[in-house]
């Protein structure tokens, strides 16, 4: 990696999102705008934070829902296992559970509400929530079965959630849609 | 159900479907071809698209958008080698094929058709 270059794993994230087809001409394409046009005006660290939202843009809504569902069950494991493994004390409000599960749900809309908004698409909304619950919620049932006695059974709720995630996403994109008759 | 020619007529462009229409941001893209002519990669219809539309725009929504009009036959692109500005990627050019024109002339006259009889500036508060 040169310092006129996106950072290297970067570059590897991007190729790892785009279809064969296009591996070569779009990373090609934000190379050279990032070298030319981006660094020049806008100095390393903020190119860099404009070449992460290209791979972003570019990513599909099922790859969105996988990054989505990945980053919220890692911040879930933080709080529900490395926290206290660390005797690290996270005040518990009232209401807790409610909270987490109406946020979760959120959550799911709110990803379902962004894919709407890059495909114009409730299909893929619902797509979307269904997966960002799916992938976050097989990890944290897989970490809590780690930490406890394994079993089968911890995994029974998975298309349970799966399908809220899909119902709370389809809302998401209906809600998008009101969002963008209103504008 | 409209058929094609009917729906193609200057007196009766009104009646064309409005799922026909190109998007805003689809017209941008095509328009952006035609402005560009040989010169039309991904880079430079990013930068066109961004000029005319006056904001920033992702990457992701113009590939998505050039995809999508390949797809509907509306444009086409062919590959040719990069330099090394690009670390030697290839390039993708596109081009407006005569379905893509004519759905840009469509859409422009549905957008017309809509107007008409609308004297500007209107009393608001704009």
């Amino acid at each position: 990696m040169t310092m006129t270059d996106p950072p290297r794993w970067a570059e590897r994230a991007l190729a790892l999102i785009l279809k064969p087809r296009d591996r070569q001409t779009i990373a090609g394409d934000l190379l050279e705008e990032y070298r030319e046009a981006i660094l020049p005006a806008r100095g390393r660290p903020r190119a860099q934070l404009w070449y992460l939202v290209q791979i972003v843009s570019l990513m599909s809504h099922v790859q969105l829902g996988v990054a989505l569902g990945l980053g919220f069950s890692t911040v879930a494991v933080l709080f529900n296992v490395a926290f206290p493994l660390a005797h690290l004390s996270v005040p518990e409000p009232p209401y807790a559970n409610a909270f987490g599960f109406g946020g979760v749900f959120m959550l799911f809309g709110a990803t379902g509400y962004l894919a709407h908004r890059r495909r114009g698409d409730v299909s893929a909304s619902a797509i979307t929530g269904g997966v960002v619950a799916a992938v976050s919620m097989f990890l944290l049932m897989a970490t809590f079965s780690v930490i406890h006695a394994f079993s089968i059974r911890a995994f029974a709720p998975l298309p349970a959630f799966a399908i809220v995630g899909a119902f709370c996403g389809a809302l998401g994109g209906f809600a998008s849609r009101l969002v963008s008759a209103i504008r | 159900m409209q058929k094609a020619g009917f729906a193609r007529s200057p007196k009766y462009v009104y009646n064309v479907g409005m799922s026909d229409v190109l998007g805003a941001f689809e017209q941008a893209v095509l328009l952006a071809l035609l402005r560009l002519r040989k010169d039309a990669y991904g880079r430079a219809i990013l930068n066109d698209v961004q000029a005319r539309l006056a904001r920033e725009v992702a990457a992701g929504a113009v590939y998505a958008t050039l995809d999508r009009l390949e797809k509907k036959g509306l444009a086409s692109s062919r590959l040719a080698a990069g330099g090394a500005i690009r670390g030697g990627k290839a390039r993708r050019y596109y081009s407006i094929e005569p379905s893509g024109v004519r759905a840009l002339n469509e859409s422009r006259a549905a957008h017309d058709a809509l107007w008409r009889g609308v004297a500007l500036p209107m009393g608001g508060r704009a």
